[in-house]
């Protein structure tokens, strides 16, 4: 008997209804991801990628089908997962270490506890002697690791990323990609990577999900068989790379350019 | 022989030692401008008293504008008997009671009905009715029923800070922006971790601009509704010196109500800095 996976998802279809138009964001998409897998979501903007994202996080329910998480259905906010989007949602009021602290508070961890847990990983991400700082006095990429670090010190199974480098320049993104690529090597966390950005998703993740455009179906999922460690810096360069690039490129074009005509 | 890295660092000192000449030279016409803006406000001042003193039962009649030296006299002389401490206190009291249970109602309900979208909206209209009225004209109403005490005046005030301070909170609460409320409800968090952590220093910058309109028509209440009716406070001291003819007695009672003004923006200032330190780093 198969094992069972960290997070399936069942036949899901998701309406949105407003004044202005109905509209179908998810038809009959069902996927499973194994834990400590790293998978990356593509597909055209709006096709609904974000929106499975945010059922699996629950905040969100599917107008049918379902989601189980760790043997469970989804019926509310899933508190065992982590969010990252695309908009750093740190508190700008907040100071560096409060913010990666949050959850710990929520928690009510012990105040000794909380110090040295926030230490550890503002050390993670590579921040130490900006603990006092605000997130107006950072770098766009640091205030990304601040996020990951608020992420990874709750020690959720999963970490959903919405885009977290969508914004940044292209040499900052590849710093990032393989430091996030290193901490998932470390932690073991099963990631979920939504981007815009094809070679990102290839020189990330385990697997590659495409998407169709509007109403989003899940046009096929490819395997990505570069061995790992990976370099980002150089994947690029590699045939391997650039097969699978052109492979999964021509599908995703399709879905792009029908986008283009809406 | 010397090292590169000696050269370098000596030159980085030479450096240095030249741009600090640099800051130190500037640095007086810093000052300079500074001092000439105090001594610019103190000189009109100067000019200004002058001209009254001199107007003053000259070409006016002191009993229309009491002259400068007769307010001074006027106000030592309420200073020392103790009534100006006596009508003071009463309308700060009224001030703080009032503002009190008006600020923490209208974060409350702001907070409340930002949160919950279907109750605000429900709600709107009714809400937008009673904004459109002029607090102030229900001052002879709450004297009616709440006596001619400080009790009318402290419900006067809250009534006039709650509706200034409650559409601030409102918005504030409102604009959140719902992914800072997701990213922490991911983690477990509670409505009351939700409205501490997020939802209220979110709305600071808003309820501060609030209390900022909100304060001064807070003093402007208070002493309407003394001079409307009342047997202690400014409000009534300007009342009582009105009815006697007493020009210095009122002018008294206003330039302490000026001085009170002031005060309250300074407090609001360093309140505001205190609490949302993030908004004023460079």
């Amino acid at each position: 008997m198969k094992k069972q996976s960290l997070i399936q998802v069942r036949n899901i279809y998701k309406w949105f209804i407003t004044r202005k138009s109905d509209v179908l964001a998810l038809e009959d998409c069902s996927l499973d991801i194994d834990k400590g897998d790293f998978v990356a979501f593509v597909g055209p903007s709006g096709c609904g990628k974000s929106t499975l994202l945010n059922m699996i996080a629950g905040l969100m329910l599917p107008t049918s089908g379902s989601i189980i998480y760790q043997g469970e259905e989804i019926k509310e906010v899933n508190k065992k997962i982590g969010y990252i989007t695309q908009h750093d949602s740190i508190f700008p009021w907040m100071t560096v270490e409060q913010n990666v602290g949050i959850s710990l508070e929520i928690r009510k961890s012990p105040k000794n506890e909380r110090v040295n847990e926030i230490e550890k990983f503002i050390k993670l991400v590579g921040l130490e002697g900006f603990e006092k700082h605000y997130p107006s006095q950072l770098s766009g990429g640091m205030r990304k690791r601040v996020g990951l670090a608020r992420t990874l010190i709750y020690d959720p199974m999963a970490i959903i990323l919405d885009e977290p480098f969508g914004a940044l320049d292209a040499q900052l993104k590849l710093v990032l990609q393989d430091e996030l690529l290193k901490i998932w090597q470390k932690t073991k966390k099963t990631m979920l990577f939504v981007t815009h950005d094809l070679g990102e998703a290839i020189s990330l993740a385990d697997r590659v999900v495409v998407f169709t455009g509007r109403p989003g179906k899940i046009k096929f999922i490819r395997d990505i068989p570069i061995p790992r460690p990976r370099d980002v810096f150089q994947i690029r360069f590699t045939a391997q790379f650039g097969e699978l690039y052109e492979e999964i490129w021509e599908s995703l074009k399709e879905e792009v350019s029908k986008g283009e005509d809406l | 022989m010397i090292k590169k890295s000696q050269i370098d660092r000596s030159l980085q000192i030479e450096k240095d030692n030249a741009l600090e000449e640099l800051r130190k030279a500037s640095l007086p016409s810093f000052y300079e401008r500074h001092i000439k803006i105090q001594l610019y406000r103190l000189l009109l001042l100067a000019f200004l008293l002058a001209i009254w003193q001199i107007v003053s039962g000259w070409l006016i009649p002191a009993n229309w504008i009491a002259s400068p030296l007769l307010v001074v006299q006027k106000a030592s002389e309420l200073v020392s008997t103790g009534i100006l401490f006596y009508h003071l206190k009463a309308t700060i009291l009224e001030m703080i009671i009032g503002s009190v249970i008006g600020i923490f109602l209208a974060i409350a309900a702001g907070f409340i009905l930002g949160s919950y979208r279907l109750l605000s909206d429900a709600l709107m209209p009714y809400i937008a009715a009673i904004y459109g009225i002029p607090r102030i004209a229900m001052a002879p109403l709450f004297v009616m029923w709440f006596g001619i005490g400080m009790g009318s005046k402290i419900i006067l005030v809250a009534v006039v800070v709650f509706f200034l301070v409650f559409f601030n909170a409102f918005v504030g609460a409102r604009d959140v922006d719902q992914k800072y409320i997701d990213s922490v409800r991911i983690m477990g968090a509670s409505t009351w971790n939700i409205f501490r952590m997020v939802i209220f220093p979110h709305s600071a910058g808003w309820i501060f601009v609030g209390l900022r309109l909100a304060l001064p028509r807070a003093l402007i209440a208070a002493v309407v509704g003394e001079i409307i009716s009342s047997n202690q406070g400014l409000g009534y001291l300007i009342e009582e010196s009105g009815g006697m003819f007493d020009v210095a007695g009122i002018l008294v009672a206003v330039g302490v109500l000026a001085g009170l003004g002031v005060l309250l923006n300074s407090l609001l200032n360093l309140a505001e800095t205190r609490t949302s330190k993030y908004r004023f780093i460079e």
